[in-house]
């Protein structure tokens, strides 16, 4: 059976910052493939390029070499509007720090509306609500939540949007034990229903569930592994 | 489609709708955004309504100078023939209400006769009629039945009663005594006081003027008088209170006056009725005083609209900071820069809103308080709403474009894309320059600046630059003291005293923020600055028309008398003996001689410019006198002065003073009246009562007495205030810019602390458990704070009053009058000034040490 095409292709990708100090690379000739669906962990240290990566399949910075391509699309030659088209309707982007994840004035059931909103979706809450493990919290505010709570009730609002992709910088790391294991199960929640989830993350459980790893080291591509968790 | 689509509904979606309740979780950002917006839009309301109240002032100032029934057309025909009396007042009469004007104010004069007979003697009398006049004479005798009002000393001085009928009966008859109008009349009577006001100088009796009760009693006194000395029609209306009302008059004045002249014309009898519009020159003065003043403050006013608009920016710049988060996850659902600018609108859009509208509200109310005194045109406090609205609307749309930009450069240019190279290359331009080159061109437009006051051209002709001088001075010094703090800070890092922890902290942060830290030195120094040019020239200005008026007149008021008053054979009025001075002037050698009464002079006297006790040390040491000599206070010294006085022994100065009432700063001398014989005094040809009692009281007095008083001055209409007022009235709006810059800039400084509050917690937190005392840590917090507030404070209080010390003298309007205008005691403003500034400073430093406080430190690293 053929393998579907890959949800994002990278070749030969290049980043470059601009500091006081003179041009830093921060990422250079990365060339992977991300599939459709399934869990794929982008893994290395601290500074590896993780997190720029993400900023470019995120779309919000344009690789200054290299090619991206979203769903056979060619992101370089996009516009503005048409790369904030796609971040709308397809994208769920997850941030490190949960509360970022989140609209802080907004209710729990509020967040899970305004996030299906912005993709121009309904929604029923208790409907998300339910199989991230929180029930009965639509009425709560956010602050009101743990974490952890926090990070899932995240991942909730990229089911509301219906993102196809799913993307996540270290959703574990400011996480206790208990915490990231709830949040691990509904990333395994997100693989079941077939979605493309990509994450940062250096925390081994969570490569361990990973159908695809990339190991970046010093902004290049060091490995990729396939099947570890498939 | 879609696009249009995506702008409709976005704002209805939760984040934009809930946005105005997201705002009470930073009350403090709410605050600064009104306060903001208050600030800007009351300056923009209040240039507009500043200027407008400055035509009412000056329209308010000349009604006053103009007589109450000259505010309409007056036509004045000398020698008329008195057949053509009812033709030339029917033709006035039959165009004034189509032109706006009521029953017109009709006033006859017969030249003097010299021999109206009553009870067989002969006077000097003129025959006087005017509609309404009965109502402004004081009847002591008799009723308003139709005849003749006799003036009270005509009739009791030779004893012609009611009922007498001069002319061997031909007049008639007297029905009423009423008290004789003495100069200065009732205003009433100012556009025919020559003639309604009789001589009372020479003879008591010279010139009683008659006043006829009707038309038809004065027609009965006149049948055998062919020409009149004067008719004159006027007309009856308040005066006009604003600018506009002023031109609306003018103007159906010009229109009446030609009616007029045309329909005479048609009959025949051609331009025989001159008419003229009084006001129309206190309008055109009241339009170029509003003009002045407009153009004066414009630059000023848009420089500070355009600090407030930086203000605004600034409050989009910490929005932007503070709902980084929130912006960072609406782009990665797909939010645009626009939408998210009116993220940030629906946000803070009703705080703008808000204080935008109270900025224009408090323009309008506290207009009495920082504005000329006069009312405003119907339609400016709408165009000052205009333009407060357009501020406002400019404050929003920065808002949302501060945001939309940073969107744009974080969440959509790469990371990678060029450093925007332009901003570097504007703060390296040498703005100072600029401003210093403009300051120039200001001093030099400003030395003619006084000269062209005159009488025909009351107002001083207005040049925006020169009155911008100070604050473009102000300004340079403001850009300078910005450039040397910012290099001073970009050096800083070699500065190494970290034996001295929280000076070297303070010092770092100050380098960390440069950015902010310059902009609030910048505008704190042109705060100060301009307060201080602000307060000492409006305020120098009024001294100056205080002291110029009572070095002109002497006293509150002065009129010159008789000799034997002045030789002291007639004593003073009663009412006004212990509130006056006698004193006698002569001229001849070069200098003017004051002769004074040491006695009376100082309580009498306008002596403003000495403190009392010098005063009276002075006069004083005029008493005695060696032989041959006179002791005399030597004024307006010059090398060729001689010492010899007119018909009066040597002078020997005792003192030297640069100026003396009425002598001003000419060479002279005064002299004790005490130190001169009877002989001596006789010789003197001029004396004068100075006086402390109105003007009115003074000449009542007077008259009362029978002695002469002409030539009377008051001190409050002595000169001409308009120009004073003009540029007080400028200056008193850029001390108005000045506060709301101090505002901007306190605003700005504890915001700056405020957004920093995460750093300041986070550093004092550490500082603090590597050992620094809490109290060291405050102390480092105010001096970085009050370093940055006292450079500002001491560069903006040195740098205004300097050039308020150099300008001043250059405002003055009459520079050929003494004394010339000075700085007032400016220690009040430094005062006030410091301790604003120390309890800025301490507040700031209270705020930084709060967040350390109550800082959660595992978080704060977490974070």
């Amino acid at each position: 059976m053929r393998e579907p095409p890959p949800i994002f292709r990278l070749r030969d990708i290049g980043v470059d910052y601009r500091t006081p100090a003179g041009t830093v690379t921060g990422v250079a000739g990365v060339t992977l493939d991300i599939p459709r669906t399934g869990l794929t962990v982008l893994a290395g240290p601290s500074g590896s390029g993780k997190s720029t990566l993400l900023r470019v399949l995120g779309l919000f910075d344009r690789p200054v070499r290299g090619e991206l391509t979203f769903a056979g699309l060619d992101t370089g030659a996009l516009s503005h509007r048409r790369r904030r088209a796609l971040r709308r309707e397809q994208l769920g982007l997850i941030f490190q720090n949960p509360a970022d994840n989140l609209l802080p004035h907004l209710t729990v059931g509020d967040n899970l509306r305004a996030a299906a909103q912005s993709a121009g979706h309904p929604c029923d809450p208790e409907l998300l609500l339910a199989p991230l493990g929180l029930s009965g919290t639509g009425p709560w505010r956010v602050p009101a939540l743990s974490g952890g709570q926090q990070q899932r009730l995240a991942f909730g609002c990229a089911l509301a949007r219906r993102s196809s992709v799913i993307l996540a910088d270290e959703p574990t790391s400011q996480l206790d034990d208990a915490s990231a294991e709830k949040v691990l199960d509904t990333l395994r929640y997100l693989v079941d229903q077939d979605f493309a989830v990509l994450v940062t993350s250096h925390d081994e459980r969570l490569i361990g569930l990973a159908a695809r790893v990339a190991r970046l080291r010093d902004g290049r591509l060091e490995e990729v592994v396939d099947g570890a968790g498939g | 489609m879609r696009r249009l689509w995506g702008a409709i509904t976005t704002p209805l979606t939760l984040p934009w709708r809930r946005a105005p309740r997201a705002a009470l979780s930073s009350p403090l950002t709410l605050v600064v955004a009104a306060v903001t917006a208050l600030l800007t839009c009351f300056l923009a309301a209040a240039a507009v309504l500043h200027s407008s109240a400055a035509a009412g002032a000056t329209v308010r100032y000349q009604t006053d100078k103009v007589c109450p029934d000259a505010y309409g057309p007056v036509f004045t025909k000398p020698r008329v023939e008195r057949s053509q009396v009812p033709v030339l007042v029917g033709a006035v009469e039959r165009h004034a209400a189509e032109h706006g004007f009521g029953t017109p104010v009709v006033s006859l004069f017969t030249g003097v006769n010299r021999d109206t007979e009553f009870n067989g003697t002969t006077y000097r009398t003129r025959l006087a009629y005017r509609d309404g006049g009965l109502d402004h004479l004081r009847l002591l005798e008799g009723s308003r039945a139709s005849g003749l009002w006799m003036g009270r000393d005509l009739a009791r001085s030779e004893h012609i009663g009611l009922g007498t009928r001069g002319q061997r009966g031909a007049l008639p008859p007297v029905t009423g005594i009423y008290a004789d109008l003495y100069n200065p009349a009732p205003r009433y009577w100012c556009s025919v006081q020559d003639l309604a006001v009789q001589n009372r100088l020479v003879d008591t009796l010279t010139g009683s003027v008659i006043f006829a009760t009707d038309r038809a009693a004065f027609d009965a006194a006149t049948t055998e008088t062919t020409v009149l000395e004067r008719l004159s029609i006027t007309f009856e209306a308040p005066p006009p209170a604003t600018l506009a009302q002023a031109e609306d008059r003018v103007e159906r004045s010009e229109a009446l006056i030609t009616a007029v002249r045309d329909d005479l014309t048609r009959r025949g009898l051609g331009d025989v009725l001159p008419g003229g519009v009084p006001f129309e020159r206190s309008a055109e003065i009241a339009q170029q005083a509003e003009g002045n003043v407009a153009f004066s403050i414009l630059p000023l006013a848009v420089l500070s609209v355009l600090v407030g608009c930086a203000g605004v920016g600034t409050v989009g710049l910490q929005w932007y900071q503070r709902r980084h988060a929130q912006v960072r996850l609406l782009c990665a659902r797909g939010s645009g820069p626009v939408a998210l600018g009116a993220l940030a609108v629906a946000e803070l859009g009703l705080p703008l809103l808000g204080g935008g509208l109270a900025g224009m509200l408090l323009a309008r109310v506290l207009l009495p308080w920082y504005g000329p005194p006069g009312p405003l045109d119907a339609d400016r406090p709408w165009l000052a709403a205009a333009a407060g609205l357009g501020v406002l609307a400019l404050s929003v749309l920065l808002l949302a474009g501060v945001v939309a930009v940073r969107v744009h450069r974080e969440f959509q240019l790469s990371r990678a894309a060029q450093r925007r190279r332009g901003l570097r290359l504007l703060a390296l331009l040498p703005w100072e320059l600029a401003t210093a080159g403009f300051a120039v061109l200001g001093w030099n437009r400003l030395s003619a600046y006084g000269g062209t006051s005159g009488a025909a051209d009351p107002l001083p002709q207005v040049d925006p630059i020169a009155l911008t001088y100070p604050v473009s001075v102000v300004l340079t010094v403001g850009l300078l003291a910005a450039r040397v703090a910012w290099l001073a800070l970009r050096a800083s890092h070699r500065v190494r005293l970290w034996s001295r922890p929280p000076l070297q902290l303070a010092i770092r942060r100050l380098a960390g923020a440069r950015a902010p830290v310059t902009g609030v030195l910048v505008i704190g120094v042109l705060a100060v600055g301009t307060l201080a040019v602000g307060t000492s020239i409006a305020a120098g200005q009024q001294q100056a028309l205080r002291d110029k008026s009572g070095m002109f007149v002497g006293a509150d008021t002065r009129v010159d008398t008789e000799p034997t008053v002045g030789r002291g054979e007639v004593p003073l009025p009663e009412p006004i003996r212990h509130r006056s001075t006698v004193v006698g002037q002569l001229t001849g050698t070069g200098s003017v001689v004051l002769v004074v009464d040491p006695a009376t002079f100082q309580d009498a006297a306008w002596t403003g410019h000495l403190p009392a006790e010098q005063t009276r040390a002075l006069l004083d040491r005029l008493g005695g006198g060696a032989a041959g000599t006179v002791p005399a206070l030597r004024i307006g010294h010059t090398p060729g002065q001689s010492t010899e006085l007119p018909g009066l022994p040597d002078a020997r100065a005792v003192a030297d003073l640069e100026m003396f009432p009425l002598i001003g700063s000419q060479p002279g001398y005064v002299v004790s009246r005490a130190s001169l014989s009877a002989e001596q005094l006789d010789s003197i040809p001029r004396w004068t009562v100075l006086s402390s009692a109105p003007l009115s009281t003074v000449t009542q007095a007077f008259a009362q007495a029978g002695l002469a008083h002409p030539n009377a001055v008051s001190r409050a209409t002595a000169l001409d205030a308009l120009p004073f007022y003009l540029v007080g009235w400028t200056f008193s709006f850029v001390t108005v810019l000045g506060a709301v810059l101090g505002v901007v800039a306190v605003l700005a400084l504890l915001v700056a602390v405020e957004v920093r509050r995460r750093q300041n917690a986070l550093a004092g937190v550490l500082a603090l458990r590597m050992g620094l005392r809490p109290r060291a840590l405050l102390g480092s917090h105010l001096v970085e704070v009050g370093a940055l507030a006292a450079f500002a404070v001491l560069t903006g209080v040195v740098s205004g009053i300097t050039v308020a010390g150099v300008s001043v003298r250059r405002f003055d309007p009459a520079r050929w009058l003494p004394p010339g205008s000075g700085l007032p005691n400016l220690a009040p403003f430094v005062g006030s000034v410091l301790v604003v500034g120390v309890l800025v400073v301490a507040l700031a430093g209270w705020i930084a040490m709060r967040s350390v406080r109550l800082a959660r430190t595992a978080e704060l690293l977490r974070a």
